[in-house]
């Protein structure tokens, strides 16, 4: 409880980093729409409000379990349980119990346009950190189930703590990423909290070396959920039905260089065995346009919607073929 | 040491150099003169647009000597079939069209078959350039190290297209892009010269090399520092399996 309680006030009401008025201000309009979850009394991570209902959004590897506790801006607590995970981007959906706090707003997801370049806050239970946008039209592959993800890279001062899954925000107050994956740890002291039980001098300590080591000399590469996927998740998760639909036409395909995108694996029963793909098919072309790499298909992939028609050109046997493929989705 | 310099050279044209770095860079004379010459180069290279290249390269030399060694290799199998071929029919003609015990006299005219010829390759004269300084491609290699485009230089009018493969500048492995003022002012003045100037493609866009952003794989496996999954890049999309 006494956890609980300095580590709320780190929060919320005394913040260590030194922000500029510019990064205050973004950090108050974020304060409007994220709390703290906690699991055990430990803060855990954050989550985003997406609704007036009292639905949240996290990413999984911050929700320890099917319930947890999330404390408000305002010190309040309320508890939230876990109602869906999207298996390919691996952000939950959480509701509150009761849900009747006026003065928190749902936040907006940003589309992407102007980011690079421009400064970002991610959310810790600790405090905001500072980075830049480099790029928001990363080609990513996600293990094991090999699907593609358009994400952002990030670069930011490396905290003290665990960052995974932290909301990623613009200064405009904006959701424009969650932090899904890491190139590369730079700094050989972040593993402060890693091991050591958490008191409130241990809150503390972290919180002075975050801010003691904000500068340019300690930067880590993440990577986020992109704003296109990001927008289409929490779509899902407002629409009636709760979840978010990822077009599929069942098939797994690679570049072999001299021969072009071949079709590696087409699942029993899919869309592209229905339309009669083949296993060795060289994918030439989808719609109007040319493929020239996987990434090309995997993109155009990503961009349909579930239930309409494509047609794909494909080289088989010396041959040019069409496929006439109709879009499913991915459960 | 020349290596160092030249990774500075291209870290500096990328924008990949911090600021401190990037004042340290500038305020070096050496450095600094170096950025003159290459700023210098670069004028005169706008001044080639309306000569034509040489259309002497490695790639067409190369070219040249595979097209002339397929075509020997092609040749020959038929001129062993056709000599005793030739010499059989002669006979039988020469038999066919004398009768009788008149003794064979040995053929006055030969039998020639006659083969491809082979065209020679021929190297364009290089033009006269009276107006503009005599820069090479090869000068351009050593000095700068790093493609003309980088430079913001634009493609020379040609009359014939011809690949300047060799300049491309290799694909860097330890400089990450990083988004700055000074990167995005070279590319979108290269971009935008390039767009402006154009009078004749040098490639078709289909020949040229697209470049590829790495893939991002993100493993299934946890940073235990960081809480977040680990990720690497590959330079190259060969191989990759992706679902769709």
């Amino acid at each position: 409880m006494l956890l609980s309680a300095v580590s709320l006030g780190l929060v919320l009401a005394g913040d260590p980093v030194q922000l500029s008025p510019e990064e205050q201000r973004a950090w108050d309009r974020i304060g409007q729409s994220c709390v703290v979850l906690q699991s055990g009394g430990f803060p855990t991570g954050t989550a985003i409000l997406l609704d007036r209902s009292g639905h949240f959004m996290a990413h999984r590897s911050v929700v320890l379990s099917d319930r947890v506790e999330a404390t408000l801006r305002s010190g309040k607590k309320v508890s939230l349980r876990l109602i869906f995970t999207d298996e390919p981007t691996q952000l939950s959906l959480l509701a509150a119990d009761k849900w009747d706090e006026p003065g928190m707003a749902p936040v907006t997801v940003t589309d992407g346009a102007g980011l690079v370049g421009r400064p970002m806050l991610a959310a810790l239970p600790t405090g905001p950190v500072r980075g830049e946008f480099v790029s928001t039209d990363r080609v990513g592959v996600v293990q094991p189930s090999k699907r593609y993800v358009p994400l952002s890279e990030i670069r930011f001062e490396t905290p003290g703590q665990r960052f995974g899954g932290a909301m990623v925000f613009g200064f405009d107050g904006r959701l424009a990423g969650v932090l899904s994956a890491t190139l590369k740890e730079t700094s050989g002291e972040a593993d402060l909290s890693i091991g050591r039980p958490l008191t409130a001098g241990t809150i503390d300590d972290i919180a002075r070396a975050q801010a003691s080591r904000f500068g340019p000399s300690s930067m880590t590469v993440g990577y986020s959920l992109g704003p296109e996927i990001l927008i289409r998740v929490v779509e899902g998760f407002r629409s009636p039905s709760q979840r978010p639909i990822h077009p599929s036409i069942g098939c797994f395909f690679k570049d072999i260089l001299g021969v072009g995108i071949q079709i590696e694996v087409v699942m029993p029963n899919s869309p592209a065995a229905v339309g009669g793909m083949q296993v060795g098919d060289v994918i030439v072309k989808a719609g109007d346009q040319t493929i020239n790499t996987s990434q090309d298909l995997a993109v155009f992939l990503f961009r349909q919607k579930p239930g309409t028609s494509i047609t794909l050109l494909a080289r088989r046997n010396g041959m040019g073929i069409t496929l006439p493929i109709v879009v499913g989705r991915a459960d | 040491m020349k290596d160092k310099r030249k990774d500075l050279l291209i870290a500096y044209a990328f924008g990949d150099l911090t600021e401190e770095e990037m004042a340290a860079f500038e305020a070096n004379d050496a450095e600094r003169a170096e950025l003159d010459r290459l700023a210098r180069l670069r004028g005169d290279l706008k001044h080639l647009n309306s000569v034509p290249e040489c259309q002497l390269s490695v790639e067409r030399v190369r070219d040249a000597i595979l097209q002339r060694e397929i075509r020997q290799r092609r040749d020959w199998k038929p001129w062993i079939v056709a000599m005793p071929a030739a010499a059989a029919l002669a006979l039988l003609a020469f038999f066919a069209t004398r009768p009788g015990d008149a003794p064979v006299a040995p053929n006055a005219n030969p039998i020639v078959v006659e083969s491809a010829e082979q065209k020679p390759f021929v190297v364009r004269s290089e033009p006269d350039l009276v107006t503009s300084p005599p820069i090479t491609d090869a000068d351009v290699v050593q000095l700068v190290g790093i493609t003309l485009s980088a430079l913001g230089a634009r493609p020379v009018s040609t009359d014939e297209p011809v690949r300047v493969a060799s300049l491309e500048r290799k694909s860097p492995t330890v400089p990450r892009r990083r988004t700055t003022p000074t990167a995005v002012a070279i590319r979108s003045e290269s971009k935008k010269e390039s767009t402006h100037d154009r009078t004749t493609p040098v490639a078709a866009p289909t020949t040229q090399p697209q470049p590829i952003e790495p893939i991002v794989m993100i493993s299934n496996d946890e940073d235990k520092t960081t809480g977040a999954r680990r990720a690497n890049e590959v330079e190259t999309s060969n191989d990759v399996v992706i679902g769709g």
